[in-house]
């Protein structure tokens, strides 16, 4: 299922600590599959916070970081300016997590002229990939409760 | 009934942002010459704390970034002067415009393989002690040619341009 969540970026909080906000949620969501190993994605992610903040201060208002986890696609932006105090953020985990798959992938944005620095993180790593993202799955139909959907109308009421 | 929202922009906030905007400025630029942006990735919380901190207590005057070419010769040289005042957008409060140094990288000359570069910052008050950050020397723009790039990026409390200077 296609997911999405905002991170609230700069002014509201630095480029660094909304790098690690992002990185925070994504760490708590996976380690929670019993199919990936705990510690591997924070050791994985580890070392990016400065290409990372480079890319959640200027580039991931208009592009996305996908995080593609079988059964989870979560497109993740980072909202900037006077429209960071107004992100309902939603960092619990990632509803799915449970059973994400080990071989997760995280696709990163272009972002101009750094994107020699983001190929040379993303090779380093076995996860991070600066290829595009596939696009989600359709899923059958099913009843199910979507979350997500809830509590955005909880929070209209 | 209705109801309104209104937030507060501290000078904490101004300086967060322009403290954001002048490091990525500062990535793109090195992305653009191809100089390695190792250094600056590594220190980037705490060069973006202490630029924050300073634009906060309104003692930065400028940022400079030095590009030493493995000759010898500083250029070109970045200079990211502050202005305590803001240069707000109509509603908009909080601005970035990468326009015109986009639209200058895209002419810049290219770099000497081999260079490196140097941030440093120049004061307008006394400024508090910051980690990682010691007195040093800027190098002489006298003989080079300036050139005024543009507004990067406005808040409340502060704005923030760019000039060039090369040979």
């Amino acid at each position: 299922m296609k997911r999405q969540r905002s991170i609230a970026g700069t002014p509201f909080r630095t480029g660094f600590e909304s790098w690690s906000v992002l990185v925070d949620l994504v760490v708590r969501s996976l380690e929670s599959s019993r199919n990936i190993a705990a510690g591997s994605v924070a050791a994985e992610l580890g070392g990016m916070e400065g290409i990372g903040s480079a890319m959640a201060i200027s580039h991931l208002a208009a592009s996305r970081i996908v995080l593609v986890a079988e059964p989870l696609w979560v497109e993740f932006d980072v909202v900037t300016g006077e429209d960071a105090f107004d992100v309902d953020e939603d960092l619990s985990i990632i509803p799915g997590a449970a059973t994400a798959a080990a071989d997760w992938r995280l696709y990163l944005p272009s972002i101009g002229s750094m994107d020699e620095a983001l190929a040379a993180a993303a090779e380093s790593r076995s996860h991070v990939t600066v290829d595009a993202a596939p696009e989600p799955a359709v899923s059958s139909p099913a009843l199910g409760l979507d979350a997500d959907a809830l509590r955005r109308q909880e929070g209209a009421q | 009934m209705t109801g309104t929202h209104t937030t507060t922009y501290t000078t904490t906030h101004t300086a967060t942002y322009l403290a954001d905007l002048l490091m990525t400025s500062f990535a793109s630029i090195l992305g653009s010459l191809g100089i390695d942006s190792t250094q600056l990735y590594t220190g980037w919380a705490q060069d973006q704390s202490a630029i924050s901190a300073w634009i906060a207590e309104q003692s930065l005057e400028a940022v400079l970034l030095q590009c030493h070419q493995p000759s010898g010769v500083v250029s070109p040289i970045f200079r990211f002067p502050v202005r305590y005042t803001s240069l707000g957008k109509g509603d908009e409060v909080f601005v970035s415009d990468s326009t015109a140094l986009a639209k200058y990288q895209a002419k810049i000359a290219s770099v000497p393989r081999g260079t490196t570069f140097k941030l440093l910052c120049t004061f307008r008050l006394p400024r508090s002690e910051q980690p990682g950050w010691q007195a040093t020397t800027a190098a002489s723009t006298v003989g080079m040619t300036s050139r005024t790039i543009g507004t990067l990026g406005s808040a409340p409390h502060a704005s923030v341009s760019a000039q060039i200077y090369s040979r």
